[in-house]
């Protein structure tokens, strides 16, 4: 009999405690769900920080970029307005004092056009569809390279550039200027250090995409152990001096805002191929090339 | 339909107009703003002679090229060489006299080579003697278009007449 009652005790003591193991795991799951909401709210606030210390970064930097772009505004003005100065006031100037005027009021025009397109491009940073315009290639390297052009005849390197393939296409003038302006400096610099520096810019489409290619016979990188360090900012390869390592930083900055991307082949001591690679967007194919 | 490419090298002494030429001829554009050419710049037009669509690859090498050391390398491969010299400076057409009795004529000489003197809207009018110190196949003006079409075609009709013989 008692040995029954025990028995009977039991099975109350287990749906005591089967009802006390729903309760806990009840009580369990609410506290579970209460710490993801606690976590949830924790990061929403990390993030909103992150955002908040992000539009601060970007206020100051755009309103950085305003005082640099104006506050260089009126010195260039005064530059260029001297240079005319200067131009009429020449008495039977030699043609190379004429020359090397022409130089500098083209590169100040230029230093004021690169100022406009920036002070534009602030003006549309929300909506990016603004700054697409149709580029024309030729002009646009035909620019870039004027404005290297000491440094060109300095090293003596002779750039041969075809862009007979494909010419015109839509993107970012001011972002592909700086890419462009990066890649090709570097082969300057590094081909320059060998006897018969040649740097050849060329295109072509593929599919929806425009391929241009910078390609110098310098020294080349030594891909397997530069690798991380080409597009590193402030890394430099080949263990040089020269430059400060942003450059390529930034080109692989802008593709990957503006939407595109870089691929490099390079052999040390034969020298390297940069092939900037864009979004084709637009419908018709325009080339140097006319048709009869 | 044959098509074949031909490669058109121009050479001349810098600011003769070797750049607004190619422009007129290929885009049928002219600017009077002037920037030397840096380098060589590649341009391609495709005519049709008869039954051949002809690929002209103008290759416009810059003035300050003709003194340099790999100067042969480019001209490799050339079918034609058109050389350019400006109708008001008499020094730019003597420097392609001399690149052609010296250079062209033995290092290219399988390659049809033409004369042009650019800027003849500059020649003035009254002067009717002026052109006679030149020898001369096109007397072009890059700036209205004059004789430039024709400048091209006839070389390009030259090559495609060579190649045939």
């Amino acid at each position: 009999m008692n040995h029954l009652k025990t028995i009977e005790d039991l099975k109350i003591e287990i749906v005591k405690l089967e009802i006390e193991n729903e309760k806990l795991r009840h009580e369990n799951s609410q506290l579970t769900e209460k710490s993801e909401q606690l976590k949830a709210l924790n990061v929403k606030k990390t993030i909103e920080a992150q955002d908040a210390q992000l539009i601060k970064y970007n206020k100051e930097l755009e309103q950085f970029t305003y005082v640099a772009t104006h506050d260089l505004k009126s010195p260039l003005a005064n530059i260029q307005g001297y240079l005319d100065l200067l131009e009429i006031d020449l008495v039977d100037p030699n043609p190379e004092v004429l020359d090397s005027l022409k130089w500098l009021k083209y590169s100040v025009s230029e230093a004021r056009q690169v100022i406009h397109e920036l002070t534009n491009a602030l003006k549309a940073r929300n909506s990016k569809e603004e700054l697409l315009k149709v580029i024309n290639l030729e002009e646009l390297v035909e620019s870039i390279l004027s404005g290297m052009r000491s440094t060109i005849l300095k090293y003596n390197v002779i750039f041969i550039c075809d862009f007979t393939e494909i010419n015109e296409f839509d993107y970012y003038p001011v972002a592909l200027r700086s890419i462009l302006q990066n890649i090709i400096s570097n082969a300057i610099q590094y081909s320059s250090e060998t006897d018969f520096p040649e740097v050849k810019i060329t295109t072509f489409q593929q599919l929806q995409e425009v391929h241009i290619k910078v390609q110098d016979n310098g020294v080349g990188i030594d891909l397997a152990a530069n690798e991380s360090k080409v597009f590193g900012l402030f890394k430099r390869v080949n263990n040089d001096d020269n430059g400060s390592g942003i450059g390529m930083y930034i080109v692989n900055k802008l593709l990957e805002n503006y939407g595109g991307k870089l691929e490099l082949n390079s052999i040390l001591g034969k020298g390297s191929e940069f092939t900037v690679i864009i979004p084709y967007k637009n419908n018709e194919i325009s080339t140097l090339n006319t048709t009869l | 339909m044959k098509s074949v490419n031909k490669k058109i090298v121009l050479l001349g002494n810098e600011g003769v107009g070797k750049t607004s030429l190619v422009k007129q001829y290929v885009n049928s554009i002219f600017s009077d703003e002037y920037l030397t050419t840096i380098g060589i710049k590649i341009s391609k037009k495709t005519i049709q002679i008869g039954e051949v669509a002809v690929n002209l690859m103008l290759w416009d090498i810059a003035g300050n090229m003709m003194n340099k050391t790999l100067y042969n390398n480019y001209l490799q491969g050339a079918h034609g060489i058109l050389l350019v010299a400006d109708a008001m400076r008499y020094e730019t057409y003597e420097s392609i006299l001399l690149e052609k009795e010296n250079h062209l004529s033995n290092d290219f000489k399988n390659a049809v080579t033409c004369v042009i003197i650019n800027k003849s809207d500059l020649i003035p009018e009254a002067d009717a003697d002026y052109l006679k110190a030149f020898k001369y196949d096109y007397l072009t003006s890059a700036k209205n278009g004059d004789h430039v079409e024709l400048a091209f075609q006839s070389m390009a009709e030259q090559i495609l007449e060579t190649s045939r013989t």
